[in-house]
C-alpha cells in the first residue's frame, strides 16, 4: 500500500533535498567541532555554520548580525524568552491557542510567581486585536504568541499585534513553528524582538536543531537557562554575556546546522511563495469536500479565511482516534489525532477533551494524494 | 608586515577572516599565541608586503590588535 503522509505539522517530510547528503557527507568527511580545535579544517567548519547563521538571518529579515543563536528545538527557544526573561511578579501575556511549547513554561513561570494572563482568541482560533489592546497593560513586559496554530491553522495578525506591541514598550516573542518557511516572517517590519524557529517542519530540516533571532535589548535582559563550555573566555567560570554564545553552551548539533543550511537553499531556490501557495490550494482542496459533510466538521478559519495548510477535523458522531488508525491502517494515510499537545487551543475550539485528526500538507503532497484522503475518510464515515 | 587581532568571540573571527579575505587580504585564522591572553582562542593574522591602515582592519567590535614583531607582539590598539 502506497503512503500518503499528512503529518507535516509533526514534521516535514520529505526533507529538503540535498538534506540527508550534506549531513552524511559533514559526520563521514570531516565532522569536527568548531570553536575548539584550532586548525584549518575546524575553520572551514565555522565557515560553514557561519553560513547558516547569515542564511538565517536574511530569511528572517534581521540585521543584528550576531544575535541569531541555535538551540536544540523551538521548545529551547521559548524557553530562554519565557524562563530566562520572566522574573517574579513580571507580567506574561499569551493566547489562548498556544502550544505547550508556551504553555508549559508560562504555566512553570507563573508558579515561580509570574504574573500570566491569557487573551482569548476565538472559536475560530483567530485573535481580536481589540482584546489583545486591552490586555496589554503598562505592566506587561512581553507577549508570547504563536503566529500559525498547529490544531486549526489559525494565523496571527503578527504585524498588527507588532506595531501595538511597539506602541505600548511590550517585548513581542514570536513562535513562528508552524509558519517559517511557508510565510514570509519579516522581524524588522512585524517589530518582533524575539523569534522562535525550529528547523524540522516548514524549515524542512532535520530534527534537533532549532535557534532564536533577539533583538540586542531583548537579549540584555535573559539569564541564560544553560550554562557550560563556549569556546570563549574560557580563562572564566562565568557565562559569557555576548552572542551567540550566550544561548550556546556546550558543543551544537553540528549536523543539524549542515542539514538546515541545506533545506535554507532549497527553500530559497524554490521560493517560499511557491512553497505557501501549494501548500494552501491543498488545503483548501481537502476542505471543500468537507464544508457540508454530514460526518465531518471542520475546525478553525474557514476555506477562504487566511490560514495555514493545516487542518483539523472533528467527527462527532465516531471516534477520531479509530477513524485516524482506520486511515493509516487501510489506507496509508498518515495524520495527527488528539490534542495535538495545545490543550489550550482545543479548549478555544471546543474540541476539548476529544480532540481532532489534524491533516497538515506539505509542498510535495499532490491532489492526488488529497483526493484519496477524501475517498478514505468518506469510505470510514460510510458516506 | 603581520598584524594579529583577537576577538571576544570565535565567531567574530571566523566573520572578520572571511571578510578581509573577501577584501582581497591575506588572512589566517590560528590559535592565539600562548604570549596574548584573550577571550577567544582564536586569532587572525594579516600579512602584507606594506603598512595597513590601521582604521580599516580594527574597529570597535574586535578585542586587540597587534604588530607582529618576530616572537613579540606590539600592542597597537584595543578595545574593552
Amino acid at each position: 500500500m502506497d503512503k500518503i503522509y499528512l503529518d507535516n505539522g509533526s514534521t516535514a517530510f520529505p526533507k529538503a533535498p540535498g538534506v540527508g547528503q550534506a549531513m552524511k557527507d559533514y559526520i563521514e568527511n570531516g565532522g569536527y567541532n568548531i570553536s575548539r580545535g584550532a586548525y584549518e579544517s575546524s575553520y572551514v567548519l565555522s565557515e560553514q555554520i557561519l553560513d547558516a547563521r547569515e542564511k538565517l538571518l536574511d530569511f528572517f529579515a534581521f540585521d543584528e548580525e550576531n544575535n541569531v543563536a541555535f538551540t536544540p528545538s523551538v521548545t529551547f527557544s521559548l524557553n530562554y524568552f519565557i524562563k530566562g526573561l520572566l522574573k517574579a511578579g513580571d507580567r506574561l501575556l499569551i493566547t489562548s491557542m498556544e502550544h505547550n511549547a508556551v504553555a508549559r513554561p508560562a504555566e512553570s513561570a507563573r508558579k515561580n510567581g509570574i504574573d500570566l494572563d491569557i487573551v482569548q482568541c476565538d472559536e475560530k482560533g483567530n485573535l481580536d486585536l481589540d482584546n489583545l489592546e486591552k490586555k496589554l497593560t503598562p505592566e506587561t513586559k512581553a507577549l508570547v504568541m504563536l503566529h500559525g496554530s498547529n490544531v486549526s491553522g489559525s494565523i496571527m495578525p503578527a504585524e498588527e499585534v507588532g506595531r501595538l506591541c511597539k506602541e505600548k514598550d511590550v517585548f513581542f516573542i514570536l513562535d513562528v513553528a508552524q509558519t517559517a518557511g511557508v510565510f514570509p516572517i519579516n522581524m524588522k517590519e512585524m517589530n518582533i524582538d524575539g523569534l522562535a524557529f525550529t528547523g524540522h517542519k516548514g524549515l524542512l530540516g532535520p530534527h534537533g536543531i532549532g535557534g532564536l533571532l533577539l533583538t540586542h535589548r531583548l537579549s540584555k535582559e535573559i539569564t541564560p537557562l544553560i550554562d557550560g563550555g563556549t569556546g570563549s573566555k574560557s580563562d572564566s567560570i562565568v557565562m559569557p554575556d555576548f552572542l551567540p554564545d550566550k544561548f550556546e553552551p556546550g558543543t551544537m548539533n553540528l549536523p543539524g546546522i549542515i542539514g538546515l543550511s541545506a533545506a535554507l537553499d532549497y527553500i530559497n531556490r524554490v521560493g517560499i511563495d511557491n512553497i505557501r501557495e501549494t501548500e494552501l490550494k491543498l488545503a483548501r482542496r481537502f476542505m471543500a469536500a468537507f464544508l457540508d459533510h454530514p460526518k465531518a466538521k471542520i475546525i478553525g478559519p474557514g476555506i477562504e479565511e487566511k490560514r495555514c495548510p493545516i487542518v483539523s477535523l472533528d467527527f462527532p458522531t465516531m471516534d477520531n482516534a479509530d477513524i485516524a488508525f482506520r486511515l493509516d491502517s487501510e489506507f496509508g494515510i498518515m495524520t495527527r489525532c488528539g490534542l495535538h499537545c495545545a490543550p489550550m487551543a482545543h479548549q478555544t475550539l471546543k474540541t476539548f477533551p476529544e480532540g481532532t485528526i489534524r491533516f497538515s500538507f506539505g509542498h510535495l503532497n499532490t491532489e492526488d494524494e488529497v483526493d484519496l484522503a477524501i475517498d478514505a475518510i468518506n469510505v470510514i464515515t460510510s458516506i | 608586515m603581520e598584524y594579529l587581532i583577537t576577538f571576544h568571540t570565535h565567531f567574530d573571527a571566523v566573520k572578520y577572516s572571511r571578510n578581509m579575505k573577501k577584501a582581497g587580504c591575506k588572512a589566517t585564522l590560528k590559535p592565539v599565541p600562548r604570549k596574548l591572553s584573550s577571550s577567544c582562542g582564536s586569532c587572525v593574522v594579516l600579512s602584507s608586503s606594506e603598512e595597513l591602515d590601521l582604521d580599516k582592519i580594527f574597529n570597535e567590535d574586535l578585542e586587540r590588535l597587534y604588530q607582529v614583531s618576530g616572537d613579540d607582539f606590539i600592542l597597537l590598539k584595543e578595545n574593552d
